[in-house]
């Protein structure tokens, strides 16, 4: 770290607070509070329409007319202030229903949407209505729910269904989602004419009626479809903004409003020719990709990248200045807060924000590998700070190159507390890319998707098929297949686990467990492509990836220049190596129980049993550098990488692994009676490749040599690592160069992604009633350290008094 | 000087140290990210000792009456009939307790540890380097601390040569009362030296720490002229010893005296040592007394300042002269 960056630091600290921002975000902020999320029904009627009108014709068509009469008939909205502009229909923070993906979730919890708890929705009486009666009696039958569950054999659907064991809810009851639209090559640079006037050119080449062919005019009609409907919902815009000018008294907002007029003439037909209309375009495009399918993981890519030619062009041109041009980009981030993928109940339980993993990512390197942080990243970063809602989705990618006064400025954010921005390696994020089969060009360019997982705008992937609980399959081996909750043969019917003479005896029939339940997990991803491919294939998506325009096929028939296999989850990863290292070390090492003992403790949860748990508690655990148990967890992920690797997709692409996932681990925790590593039955699951809660006790150094050890490459859906820290720990500039200098050590020892909570005080208090969700903090003080749990009541509230007082 | 190295050599494969803890992550130890090895046994008894099993150069046993599940292993363990479950207070009487530790291998829930062992320089060294890493990515190193590590003047300057072989930053946090001549093998091989000063006037001293000042002065002034680079640190004891006088009089010995000092450092007090103070059963003096907050420690570096002398506030780095006025407005 040397002091040239520091002194930069300062410089940029010490530019006067822009004048301009704070007023109109301070407006917008308040109008996005009062706002209550809804569900509006325009879109689900106007799609549902178009179908009854093109009965019959193919699939792509179809579903390209439908969005197209979306965007014709949705309210157009513009509220006070906004420089940037856009709704889902009628109201200002909505959600839209796709029925033709699923229908049937929303009928049967109709009566409790505007009362739960979680993520609650407007939904006025009169759409109810309308969804009982016109939308749900046309889908019937016909969705992408329906037809997967009636190709899922029974055995899939037992072990894959509301299990906690196996889920892949996300791909049979919803549109894909997980892309990124091609801004830098393909919508940056000829807008919706431009794909248009390619389409056209296509259909003009085709000599001759082939199968192929026809195939082909069906796509390219698509195409055309869909770049009118964008082309036709931005002409809307400007000619509200151009009325509303007209009858606006107040001459500031009058032209603001003129300019919006000027702005929306211009995107998403053409390639954005300013900053502000760059900003729009982004806006657009996540509009048509919510409206097209409503699904988690649109993502707005490399923000900095393809913005910073346009706010480079406005600033030398005078148009613009740096205050400015942080304003608009606020603007941006309340409006991408305000658009959100619809979500169950039970989805609710574990993505309850309103949120729809919109990733923007930020830094990195330029496809020549040379560092690629500009002055709009910083821009970026500051806007995230001001603004401090929940979208979009900032992640940073940083490279040894990555100016230290950068990596500052991201863990001054990171420091906030709330888990944003999540910061990536992007040396290993390269890597996984490549082993997905990107050229390391193109796998320096990627950027991140939905929470944590590499992608890029050249790809088409399914990055998130499924997740399954390894920890089931270590309670199968020591259950002989049966769930401890519920009795039911999950698994295989493997050895007696009294009669394991040998940690290997263990090993073998956890392994055949994990062997047939992802081999169940790949079936069904098969079936589930099928489907799409047969039902939902994806018009609007594709005209905004290359690869699909030149071959004249949708994504989901393999379109795309570059497309790679799906992606497997796995879910309780550490829970798994500390039972293993627990069983390990006390039954075979220690002999101080039996298998016998063992799974009768288990059995009974622990009841009557608690000093062989709290030997096993206190038995190594991931998280510690301790290779007693590290290795495993390192044996497990690869093992879970080589299994997968040898499954091949419906277009010939080998499956891959990935250990993240935020809130998986709570309802796969639910499923699961008591396991070895001492937990009791139903509490969560660690989180993604992190730790166990609690169990990493020897600070952030040795958790993340633990972390290092694994091969983050071999998982290229994403790995996760969750660090929580303690206010005072992470005060001051010592606190700042700290957290970058373990960024940075991580990184070097190969680890992929790392996101730092500061906890405040309420965590606190939380955790010491429940300090087995939380036990890790450390706290620290010069001279002396503790970790927070295990510190006397008296002491902790000291900490908690400590918290409250620190200003960050 | 070439027997000096015969004779550091040779004790190489004697030394054995005690130690209490060694912590992985420390920020606020010395420069950059640092892992702390704590020495057991320190000749000073301060009121405010973050640390009671510090004191003690002795194995101590320690019970966590929290983790306790009254299991009665220990006292099945104990061959000596002292060990009782921690939660009905650990020991019976004041009977001789030779810390064999069967009721700590006993204990299936660790309510029971071990405060302190014997090791080796070598085995120090293993867990140092584990964290090598981070001290290259923050400028960071090892820092000895304690107790007071120059009472363990072979094996600190064992661990020392080692370290600085193996290129790891070296600093030691010390309170001063050592023995110069013992301690002077391991100056040259120090980096860095926080050095505390924790009152100025001798009577207070002798009360609060239960020694004299008098060799720590001496040693502080013997050690800013060995040209090691140090920072003076005061623990701020509201209403013990942060009187403006005592403040201005410890600036003023380290303008006049330790000029070579990059600075003072103020240490805010803070009682997050009671859990282990329960542990050993010991009292804790200074029960009415509550930490310092931000506006009171910012007022004790304005006088520093007033001083002219530099000031280290809380979360700041140590950095030479130069560039401090722009670091400071970082916070
Ligand atoms: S350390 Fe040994 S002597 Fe002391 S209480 Fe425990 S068992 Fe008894
Ligand atoms: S062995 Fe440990 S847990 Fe059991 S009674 Fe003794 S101190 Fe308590």
């Amino acid at each position: 770290m040397n002091t040239m960056a520091a002194e930069r630091v300062t410089d940029r600290r010490q530019t006067p607070e822009p004048t301009v921002s704070g007023a109109r975000r301070k407006a917008l902020m308040e109008q996005f509070r009062k706002a209550k999320p809804a569900i509006c029904m325009e879109r689900t009627l106007a799609f549902t329409n178009s179908h009854k009108q093109t009965e019959g014709q193919p699939v792509i068509l179809r579903r390209a007319k439908a969005f197209r009469a979306v965007c014709e008939s949705i309210t157009v909205r513009i509220f006070d202030h906004e420089l940037v502009v856009g709704t889902l229909g009628n109201g200002h923070r909505l959600g839209v229903l796709c029925p033709e993906m699923s229908w049937s979730w929303l009928k049967e919890e109709i009566d409790t949407i505007t009362s739960r708890k979680a993520e609650p929705y407007q939904f006025t009486d009169e759409n109810k209505k309308l969804f009982v009666e016109e939308i749900v009696p046309y889908w019937r039958g016909q969705s992408l729910e329906e037809f997967c569950l009636e190709r899922m054999p029974e055995d899939h659907k037992n072990i894959g269904i509301g299990t906690g064991i196996m889920d892949t809810e996300m791909k049979w009851r919803s549109g894909v989602g997980e892309i990124t639209p091609d801004h830098q090559d393909i919508l940056f640079v000829k807008g919706y004419s431009g794909i248009k006037n390619e389409a056209l050119d296509q259909l003009r080449q085709l000599d001759n009626l082939s199968r192929e062919n026809q195939e082909k005019r069906d796509f390219y009609r698509s195409m055309i479809e869909i770049a009118e409907a964008m082309i036709t919902l931005g002409k809307r815009y400007s000619t509200l903004a151009e009325s509303l000018a007209e009858n606006c008294s107040d001459p500031v907002r009058k032209k603001e409003l003129l300019t919006i007029a000027r702005t929306c003439s211009n995107v998403p037909a053409n390639a954005p020719a300013s900053f502000i209309e760059g900003l729009q375009m982004v806006f657009f495009v996540q509009l048509g990709c919510l409206l097209a399918e409503s699904s988690p993981a649109f993502n707005v890519g490399r923000f900095d990248q393809f913005m910073f030619p346009l706010y480079q062009a406005d600033i030398e041109a005078g148009r613009l200045d740096r205050a400015e041009a942080l304003e608009q980009i606020e603007c941006l981030w309340i409006k991408l807060s305000e658009i959100f993928w619809l979500l169950t109940e039970n989805g609710a339980k574990y993505y309850a924000g309103y949120c729809g993993f919109q990733n923007l990512t930020l830094g990195g390197r330029k496809r020549n590998g040379r560092d690629a942080t500009n002055e709009v990243s910083y821009l970026a970063l500051e806007a995230t700070a001001n603004v401090g809602l929940h979208q979009p989705s900032v992640s940073v990618s940083i490279h040894p190159e990555t100016p230290d006064e950068f990596l500052i400025e991201v863990c001054r954010l990171a420091r906030r507390g709330n888990g944003m921005p999540a910061i990536h390696n992007d040396i290993i994020a390269t890597q996984m890319m490549m082993y997905k089969g990107l050229p390391p060009d193109q796998a320096r360019d990627w950027n991140g998707l939905g929470c944590v997982v590499p992608s890029t705008r050249k790809v088409s992937e399914w990055t998130y098929a499924g997740q399954y609980n390894m920890a089931a399959c270590l309670e199968w081996a020591l259950n002989r297949g049966k769930s401890r909750k519920t009795g039911q043969q999950f698994g295989l019917e493997t050895k007696d686990p009294a009669t394991f003479t040998s940690f290997d005896d263990l090993l073998e029939s956890f392994y055949g467990q994990v062997k047939k339940l992802i081999k169940t997990g790949y079936e069904t991803t098969i079936i589930q492509q099928l489907v799409h491919q047969e039902s939902v294939p994806r018009p609007f998506f594709s005209a905004m990836v290359e690869g699909c325009m030149e071959s004249g096929k949708d994504l989901t028939r393999g379109g795309a220049k570059y497309n790679a296999g799906p992606g497997w989850v796995v879910v309780g990863c550490a829970d798994t190596a500390n039972g293993l290292a627990a069983i390990k070390k006390i039954v075979f090492d220690q002999k101080k129980t039996t298998m016998a003992e063992l799974c009768s403790a288990l059995d009974n949860n622990f009841e009557g049993f608690e000093e062989l748990r709290q030997l096993l508690v206190n038995s190594p655990k991931f998280g510690n550098d301790d290779d007693y148990v590290d290795n495993l967890q390192v044996e497990l992920a690869d093992f879970s990488d080589r299994e997968f690797r040898q499954y091949r997709d419906v277009l010939g692409l080998p499956f891959h692994s990935a250990i993240m996932g935020l809130t998986f681990n709570i309802p796969t925790g639910n499923s699961l009676g008591a396991l070895p590593c001492g937990r009791f039955a139903g509490v969560p699951l660690a989180e993604g490749s992190s730790p166990h809660p609690g169990t990493d006790i020897s600070g952030p150094t040795a958790c993340i040599k633990s972390l290092g050890k694994m091969n983050h490459e071999n998982q290229p859906g994403g790995t996760l690592l969750n660090l929580k820290f303690l206010p005072k720990a992470v005060e001051g500039e010592r606190g700042l160069y700290g957290l970058s200098a373990l960024i940075r050590a991580y990184f070097e020892l190969g680890g992929y992604h790392v996101q730092f909570n500061v906890v405040d005080a309420r965590k606190l208090l939380d955790a010491q009633l429940h300090p087995e969700k939380y036990g890790s903090f450390v706290v620290r003080v010069a001279g002396y350290c503790a970790i927070f749990t295990e510190c006397t009541k008296e002491v902790q509230n000291e900490i908690i008094r400590r918290t409250e007082h620190c200003a960050l | 000087m070439e027997r000096a190295q015969i004779s550091r050599e040779a004790k190489r494969t004697t030394a054995k140290g005690i130690i209490f803890e060694i912590e992985r992550w420390s920020l606020s130890d010395g420069p950059g990210t640092r892992t702390v090895v704590f020495l057991k046994g320190c000749p000073l008894s301060c009121w405010w000792c973050a640390n009671p099993e510090s004191q003690s150069d002795r194995v101590q046993i320690g019970v966590f009456t929290g983790k306790c599940i009254d299991c009665d292993r220990c006292a099945e363990a104990c061959d000596k009939g002292l060990a009782l479950p921690a939660v009905k207070g650990g020991f019976s009487g004041n009977g001789p307790c030779r810390a064999c530790n069967r009721c700590v291998s006993a204990c299936p829930s660790k309510a029971r540890r071990r405060m302190g062992e014997f090791v080796s320089a070598s085995e120090v060294i293993k867990e140092i380097k584990k964290d090598s890493i981070f001290y290259r990515k923050s400028g960071g190193g090892v820092t000895f601390s304690g107790g007071e590590p120059f009472r363990q003047p072979e094996f600190l300057a064992e661990l020392l040569a080692t370290c600085k072989k193996a290129g790891i930053h070296t600093a030691v946090e010390t309170c001063g009362l050592f023995n110069w001549e013992t301690a002077a093998d391991c100056i040259d091989l120090i980096d860095f030296v926080m050095f505390d000063l924790k009152h100025m006037d001798d009577r207070h001293h002798r009360r609060l720490t239960g020694a004299s000042n008098s060799l720590v002065l001496e040693n502080a002034e013997k050690m800013a002229r060995a040209g090691v680079d140090m920072v003076i640190r005061i623990p701020i004891i509201p209403s013990i010893n942060d009187s403006e006088e005592n403040i201005r009089a410890t600036a003023g010995f380290v303008r006049e005296k330790l000029d070579t000092a990059l600075g003072i450092e103020p240490l805010p007090y803070h009682r997050l040592g009671l859990t282990k103070y329960a542990a050993l059963g010991l009292d804790y003096k200074l029960s009415d007394i509550s930490s310092p907050d931000d506006d009171h420690i910012q007022a004790i570096c304005h006088l520093i300042t007033e001083e002219r002398v530099r000031c280290f506030s809380p979360g700041s780095r140590y950095q030479k002269e130069s560039n401090q006025s722009q670091l400071t407005r970082i916070k």
